[in-house]
């Protein structure tokens, strides 16, 4: 009898703890697409659109090889 | 290489999403914040360099044997800079000159993404691929975009003739540079990196060379560095000054470069696989006043390291002028490092590899003889400074260089006529894109400058090569009596000659001349001449282009005219228009097959490389010299 109670609650313990454990699949791994980053990197019309060259200024007094 | 668009350098490809970097989250590496909505705020606390700010986080996550050693790596410290800065140095002054290090020295540093990933900073950064991760670095977006002036030049043509290590087996950088090199820890006070323990030697892969079939290997392993036989010429920079112009940009300028090569004692021989007794040494643009705008007086310990500096040239060739005779080293006073070579405040910076009289090998009695006619080179095709300054009112000079070059100062008399914004060519709007115009606009051009195709015409220009463009152009238009003046603006700077502001108006005129045709051929000419073993035709391009690892922008595609013999342009031409000596360049010529009994073609992109090479071929006696102007543009469009 005592034998059988220890093994409910062994049971009822596990089953608990893997209910909790439910929401947390799969969160331990986020790829880079799941990113919104990648939303607007991945779009090169967007990028075009609003991205604009930022011309390094360099001296021109600069001369020679480097 | 050509510049990235604005987005084209961040853009992420689809392909980087399945690889295992991809399975990464942007912002553990990056930083910033994606649930923001805006793109200021999503791009708070951003970092664009992870590997520079924080390897250990970014790469050393997963690859943290690499990152262990690589974040203190030659690339990334830059340490020997400090290292021979602090043997230069008034150390009470140390903190001045370190500013000054990190504004200038510094600027070149790059770490595992400038390797790997993105055009290092230095290069003004951009994805190469997509943000894919590249296991094997590329050779041109990421190691000669900042090691492009000296070794990208040498390595693929644009000085010289190019390295046989990718002109015949493909080698790129990273065929000789392994990881085991690039990612090795540099100890903070190394001497210099050849003293890098891991360092690339020629015989990690040359090995037993002293057994083989040379004669001359065993002569010579373990008395000279292996570069000082197999190399071609070098450039050599001097007295480089840097500081902050009046909108406070930092900016160097070097005073002088040339093109040369130099053998020395080996003043260091400490330095691991390196004992030889001479060694090869390149002039580094040091000077005492180079930091003088920071703070003044800081090298008070100049003469502790030398300023002809141990070099290992990229242009290494099987067969070179030293290894055709050896008196062109032996008793060749001029190749070897002499007092008369040093300024006055390097003497003692260089007094251990200075070479005295009686350590040049003395000059050999018998040698094998180099067997080269020099009897048809045409010599009036080439005038030095002071034939030009004797002779100046008696002919026409014409100066190649740009416009704004010529309003800097140019030889009193000297009209100005650049012949790549003269009209001399189709623009690329029309049809025959940089193909030569109509003759009759061509010779319009040329008498307009005050040209008549019976004068003695001189061109000069910058480093030479748009002079000899100009001189085809001038043959093919009938020109009688063109020269080239050797040694170009700085050859007559430096005989000491005076240049003036004052510009010349030259008073329009009838060309006359009769149009030499034969000097042209198009691609029907070149299609069907390539099985002629009479006709060599020549692709003076330099080497990525000929073997279609990159192509000229306007180009359809890469490759190269099949049969074509790649001779770079910078083989025929040194810089600032120095020549080398007639039997030099046809002892050259003759290795790749070119020769004075053959009919010899010359192609390149445009046209433009193709006729320079004209004027050199025709100069060192060709008789039958033809430029392909439609050249590879054409070809390819057309093949």
């Amino acid at each position: 009898m005592r034998k059988w109670q220890t093994r409910c609650l062994q049971g009822a313990f596990i089953t608990i703890l893997a209910a909790g454990l439910v929401p947390f699949i799969g969160a331990g791994k986020t790829y880079a697409a799941e990113s919104s980053c990648i939303q607007c990197h991945t779009d090169e019309d967007m990028l075009e659109e609003n991205l604009s060259a930022v011309i390094a200024k360099g001296s021109a007094m600069t001369s020679g090889a480097g | 290489m050509a510049p990235l668009g604005p987005a084209e350098k961040v853009l992420v490809s689809e392909n980087f999403l399945e690889t295992d970097h991809g399975e990464v989250e942007c912002e553990n590496c990056h930083g910033g914040n994606p649930a923001e909505k805006t793109k200021e705020a999503a791009h708070k606390d951003f970092d664009a360099h992870p590997s520079i700010n924080n390897p250990e986080k970014a790469c050393g996550e997963c690859h943290e044997e690499i990152v262990a050693t690589a974040k203190d790596s030659l690339h990334a410290t830059l340490s020997t800079f400090i290292t021979v800065l602090k043997s230069r140095s008034d150390m009470n002054k140390w903190h001045e000159i370190d500013e000054a290090r990190k504004g200038h020295c510094f600027s070149c540093h790059t770490s595992c993404g400038g390797c790997h990933v993105s055009r290092p900073k230095f290069a003004k950064k951009g994805f190469i691929d997509g943000h894919n991760f590249q296991k094997r670095s590329d050779p041109f977006n990421q190691c000669t975009a900042c090691h492009g002036s000296r070794v990208g030049h040498e390595y693929y043509g644009t000085r010289g003739q190019g390295d046989v290590h990718v002109a015949k087996y493909d080698m790129d950088c990273v065929s000789c540079h392994e990881a085991k090199e690039m990612h090795a820890a540099a100890p903070a006070d190394l001497k210099g990196r050849y003293h890098l323990p891991e360092m690339v030697n020629c015989e990690d892969c040359h090995k037993g060379l002293e057994n083989g079939s040379v004669r001359e290997h065993s002569n010579h392993i373990g008395k000279v560095q292996c570069q000082i036989c197999h190399s071609q010429t070098y450039v050599n920079c001097y007295s480089c000054h840097t500081g902050k112009d009046a909108e406070g940009l930092r900016y160097f300028q070097n005073q002088k470069e040339t093109e040369g090569m130099k053998i020395a004692l080996n003043y260091d021989k400490e330095e691991p696989n390196q004992t030889a007794k001479y060694i090869l040494v390149r002039h580094e643009p040091s000077d005492l006043e180079v930091f003088d705008f920071y703070v003044k007086d800081a090298f008070t310990n100049f003469g502790n390291t030398p300023t002809w500096k141990r070099t290992s040239p990229h242009n290494i060739q099987r067969k070179t002028w030293q290894t055709a005779n050896c008196n062109n080293c032996h008793g060749n006073r001029d190749l070897f490092l002499d007092k008369k070579d040093l300024l006055d405040y390097e003497i003692q910076a260089n007094s251990k590899a200075i070479v005295p009289d009686n350590k040049v090998p003395k000059k050999k009695d018998k040698t094998m003889p180099i067997n080269i006619d020099t009897s048809k080179v045409r010599t009036g095709m080439v005038v030095d400074a002071e034939w030009l300054h004797n002779n100046l009112a008696a002919v026409k000079v014409i100066d190649a260089r740009s416009a704004a070059d010529y309003e800097k100062g140019h030889i009193e008399g000297a009209v100005s006529l650049d012949p790549l914004k003269a009209g001399l060519r189709y623009s690329w709007e029309e049809e025959n894109p940089m193909q030569l115009v109509a003759d009759d606009v061509l010779v319009k051009i040329f008498g307009d400058h005050g040209l008549k195709a019976d004068d003695h015409i001189v061109v000069y220009e910058k480093d030479g090569r748009n002079s000899g463009f100009l001189i085809w152009m001038l043959d093919y238009a009938g020109a009688t009596n063109v020269s080239y003046l050797k040694g170009a603006i700085e050859g007559w700077h430096e005989a000491g000659y005076h240049v003036t502001t004052e510009k010349t108006v030259p008073t329009a005129t009838t060309f006359g001349g009769k149009i030499n045709a034969a000097t042209v051929v198009d691609n029907n000419y070149v299609k069907a001449n390539l099985d002629n073993n009479k006709v060599v035709v020549v692709d003076t391009r330099v080497i990525q282009q000929a073997k279609g690892l990159s192509k000229h922008a306007e180009a359809k595609r890469a490759g190269r005219i099949p049969g074509s013999v790649n001779l770079p342009l910078g083989a025929l031409y040194m810089d600032n228009g120095a020549l080398k000596t007639p039997v030099e360049l046809l002892w050259m010529l003759k290795k790749y097959g070119i020769t004075p009994d053959k009919t010899i073609v010359t192609t390149c992109n445009t046209g433009q490389l193709a006729g320079s090479a004209y004027f050199m071929l025709r100069y060192l006696g060709f008789d039958d010299v033809r430029v392909h102007n439609e050249s590879w543009i054409s070809w390819c469009a057309a093949n």
